[in-house]
C-alpha cells in the first residue's frame, strides 16, 4: 500500500455526507472545529466519486484527481474481502476502471443512525474475518454481543460465528441466547453448534443443536440448550434464505448460562437417594400438577430443564395459573417401564399437542433424574 | 479504526510493505513509585449534548452522563498499574494492568468495561510507552480502550490517551492525565430501547472526559535527556491495536501535493468514523 499509493481517509461527517451530518457539523463548527475543506480539490473529487446511497466508499484517484476506481466498502464480502480488495486495487492501477458505470455523487438521503441499518454495521460485517469469542463462567455468566449478519441467498449459509465457552460449568446448565434483530432489511436465522462441528455453507444445518429461524427485522428469538457438563459451542448467525442475497442486519445477543442447580443437601440426604424411579415420577407429576417449578427443577438434568421450560410457570398471571392448574389436575401417567438402566414414562398432558408426552429418567450418582422431556 | 484493520492486514501482507523495526540501542531504566504517597485526581466530564443523531438527544443516560467523583485521592500504588515490570528503554511498549485502570475509570463512571462489547479482534488493549526521561522525570505515554456500560446501552470513547510523569527521585506521580482526545467525533453510542426489541447506534463529541493530577506545565518545561516525539509514541501505541496503522495514512490536506510530487495514485477511504479509534 505504501509503495503503490498515497493513502488517506476522510470523514463522511466532515464532508457532511448526510443531512444529519450537516446538522452535526454546523454545531461542531460553532464549537471551533475546523473540518477538511469541502471545497478542497481532493474533497470535491472524493464527493464526485461517491456512489449514490453507499455509506462508505474506497476510491482510487490519479495524482490529477481523475477517478480510477471505486469499491463500495459495504459490498465487500466476508471471507474473500482481502483478495477482493486487492483485485480492486490492481484493476484500478491497470486502468480497468473498476466500479464505474454506477450512479455517483449523491449523498445518502437517510441518516446513519437508523437503528442498526446503519452504515457502520454493514461495514463491520463486510470486513469481519474473525470470530467473536465469549467465555462464560459462574462468576461472569452473561455476555452481550452486538454484531452483524448477512443474507447468503437461498440454500446457502454464511455464518457470523460467535464462539461460546461454557467449560467452567462443570455440572452443566442451560445456555440461553436471547436474540434481537436490528431494523435493517435481512431477516435472521441462528444456529447453535457444538464447537467441533463443521458449519455448513449450504443446505439446512442438520448438525445444529438448537436453532431459531426466520426472525424478522425488529424481531426477537431465543435459543435454549441444556448441557450436562461444560462444553464449547459455536453460534452461527446468518440472514435467512428469503432475504435478498447480500442484505445485512445487525443483531444483539444476550448469552447466558443458568447453572444446573445442585440438589440441596437436605433434599439429597432425606429424600432423593432412597427414592425409587416411581417415587420421583410421582413427585414430578404432583409438582407438574401444582405448577411448582421449584420442586420440579431438582428432578431435571440441565438438558431436560432447557426443553421442559418450567420457568414459564413462575411468570404466569395468577388467574391463568389457576386455570392451568385446574386443567392439569387431569394429568395422568399413561405408562411407565424400566428400559435397561433407565426408567421411561408417558404422561397425558391436557392442552399439550401431542397430548402424550414421553419422559426418560436415568440415575446420576445414585439419584434418579429426568434427562429427556419432549 | 477497528473495522478495517483485519482487511488491511491482509492487504499489507499481500502487497508486502512492512515498516522495518528500528534497531537503535537505548539505556534501560527502572520505574518505581513510593506506595506511601497519595495522588489527588480530578475528574471531568463535559455535558454531552450533541450526538450526531436527533434520536439520541433525549437519551437520559447520555444527557445525564457526569463524573462520578470530581475529586478522589488514590494511593500511589494505584498507578503502579501503568509501570513496566522490568527496566525499559525509550520507545519500548508494555501492557498496563487492568485493575488499576478500572479503579481510576470508576471515578468517571461506575461501570467501566475493558472488554469492549463490539470487538473485531483489535479493540481490546491497554498499552504504555516510555516516551522520555532524564535523571528526575520519566514520561510514560499510554493508550487505553474502555467503555462505560449504561443501564440501556453503552458509551464507547474513541480511546483514553495520556501521560503519567514519574518523579524518579521522589518516586511519586508528578503529573497524570488520562483523557478522551478531540476530533470531529470522539465517542460511539449504542442504545437499547425500553422494550429491548431494538437498538440504535450513533456517535458524537464530548469536549472533555478526563482524569488529571497536577499540571501539564511540568511536561512542557522539562528537558529530557532521551526522548522520542509524542507522535512517534502515539503511532507505536496505535499499531499495537490496529494493524491497518502499518499503512502510512497521509492527512487529507497534504495528499494532493504528495501525490503530484511522487506521481502516485491516491487511495482514499471515505468513511463515517475515524480509521484509528473506537468512536466508529
Amino acid at each position: 500500500m505504501n509503495e503503490n499509493f498515497i493513502n488517506t481517509w476522510v470523514s463522511n461527517v466532515e464532508l457532511e455526507r448526510t443531512p444529519n451530518k450537516q446538522a452535526f457539523m454546523a454545531l461542531r463548527r460553532q464549537q471551533g472545529f475546523k473540518p477538511f475543506d469541502k471545497m478542497h480539490p481532493l474533497a470535491q473529487a472524493i464527493m464526485k466519486g461517491w456512489k449514490k446511497h453507499s455509506p462508505s466508499d474506497s476510491l482510487v484517484l490519479s495524482s490529477d484527481l481523475e477517478l480510477m476506481g471505486r469499491e463500495l466498502v459495504n459490498e465487500l464480502l466476508g471471507s474473500n474481502m482481502g483478495q477482493h480488495y486487492l483485485t480492486f486495487l490492481k484493476a484500478a492501477l491497470d486502468g480497468k476502471l473498476p466500479g464505474f458505470g454506477e450512479e455517483t455523487s449523491e449523498p445518502q438521503s437517510t441518516g446513519e443512525e437508523a437503528p442498526h441499518n446503519s452504515d457502520t454495521t454493514s461495514l463491520e460485517r463486510s470486513l469481519n474475518l474473525e470470530s467473536l469469542n465469549v467465555v462464560l463462567t459462574p462468576q461472569k455468566h452473561e455476555r452481550e454481543i452486538l454484531s452483524v449478519l448477512q443474507a447468503p441467498g437461498p440454500g446457502h449459509q454464511d455464518y457470523t460465528v460467535i464462539n461460546i465457552d461454557t467449560t467452567a460449568f462443570e455440572n452443566g446448565g442451560v445456555l440461553k441466547i436471547a436474540i434481537t434483530l436490528g431494523h435493517a432489511e435481512a431477516s435472521g436465522s441462528f444456529d447453535l453448534f457444538d464447537s467441533g462441528s463443521e458449519l455448513p455453507t449450504e443446505g439446512a444445518p442438520q448438525n445444529a443443536l438448537a436453532s431459531s429461524y426466520g426472525i424478522r427485522p425488529d424481531g426477537n428469538g431465543i435459543i435454549k440448550y441444556g448441557f450436562d457438563r461444560g462444553q464449547a459451542f459455536k453460534l452461527g448467525a446468518t440472514g435467512d434464505w428469503f432475504s435478498k442475497k447480500g442484505s445485512v442486519n445487525a443483531f444483539w445477543v444476550k448469552i447466558s448460562v443458568e447453572p444446573a442447580r445442585k440438589p440441596e443437601p437436605r433434599e439429597v440426604a432425606s429424600a432423593r437417594p432412597g427414592q425409587s424411579a416411581e417415587d420421583v415420577m410421582n413427585a414430578f407429576v404432583e409438582a407438574f400438577k401444582n405448577l411448582d417449578a421449584e420442586a420440579m427443577r431438582p428432578m431435571l438434568t440441565g438438558n431436560a430443564s432447557a426443553s421442559f421450560d418450567s420457568d414459564d410457570f413462575e411468570d404466569m398471571p395468577e388467574d391463568v395459573r389457576t386455570q392451568f392448574s385446574q386443567m392439569l389436575s387431569q394429568l395422568k401417567v399413561l405408562s411407565s417401564e424400566y428400559v435397561g438402566d433407565e426408567f421411561h414414562f408417558r404422561l397425558r398432558v391436557p392442552m399439550a399437542d401431542p397430548s402424550e408426552v414421553p419422559f426418560k429418567m436415568r440415575k446420576v450418582e445414585g439419584i434418579w433424574f429426568i434427562y429427556d422431556a419432549k | 479504526m477497528k473495522i478495517l484493520t483485519i482487511g488491511f492486514l491482509i492487504l499489507v501482507m499481500t502487497i508486502g510493505q512492512l515498516n522495518a523495526d528500528e534497531n537503535t540501542t537505548h539505556n534501560k531504566i527502572t520505574l518505581n513509585l513510593d506506595d506511601t504517597s497519595e495522588v489527588l485526581v480530578e475528574g471531568f466530564i463535559a455535558p454531552t449534548k450533541n450526538p450526531a443523531s436527533e434520536s439520541f438527544k433525549d437519551w437520559e443516560s447520555l444527557v445525564n452522563l457526569k463524573v462520578t467523583e470530581p475529586e478522589k485521592r488514590y494511593p500511589a500504588s494505584t498507578f503502579r498499574a501503568f509501570l513496566p515490570d522490568e527496566a525499559v528503554s525509550i520507545g519500548e511498549l508494555w501492557q498496563i494492568q487492568e485493575e488499576g485502570v478500572l479503579t481510576l475509570l470508576r471515578q468517571l463512571h461506575p461501570n467501566p468495561n475493558l472488554n469492549m462489547h463490539i470487538n473485531w479482534g483489535d479493540s481490546y488493549g491497554l498499552w504504555a510507552c516510555l516516551r522520555a526521561y532524564n535523571d528526575q522525570y520519566a514520561d510514560i505515554v499510554f493508550r487505553i480502550h474502555a467503555e462505560f456500560k449504561f443501564e440501556d446501552g453503552w458509551f464507547t470513547p474513541s480511546q483514553f490517551a495520556g501521560h503519567l510523569v514519574i518523579d524518579r527521585i521522589k518516586e511519586n506521580v508528578a503529573f497524570f492525565q488520562m483523557a478522551v482526545p478531540g476530533g470531529v467525533v470522539n465517542f460511539d453510542i449504542n442504545r437499547r430501547h425500553k422494550n429491548a426489541s431494538s437498538f440504535g447506534t450513533s456517535m458524537g463529541f464530548c469536549s472533555q472526559m478526563e482524569l488529571r493530577a497536577g499540571t501539564q506545565d511540568l511536561l512542557e518545561n522539562v528537558e529530557f535527556a532521551e526522548s522520542i516525539p509524542q507522535e512517534a509514541a502515539e503511532r507505536a501505541l496505535a499499531q499495537r491495536f490496529y494493524k491497518s496503522q502499518q499503512i502510512d495514512w497521509v492527512p487529507a490536506n497534504q495528499v494532493l501535493e504528495m501525490a503530484q510530487a511522487q506521481q502516485k495514485p491516491i487511495h482514499v477511504i471515505s468513511i463515517d468514523g475515524p480509521l484509528m479509534d473506537e468512536s466508529c
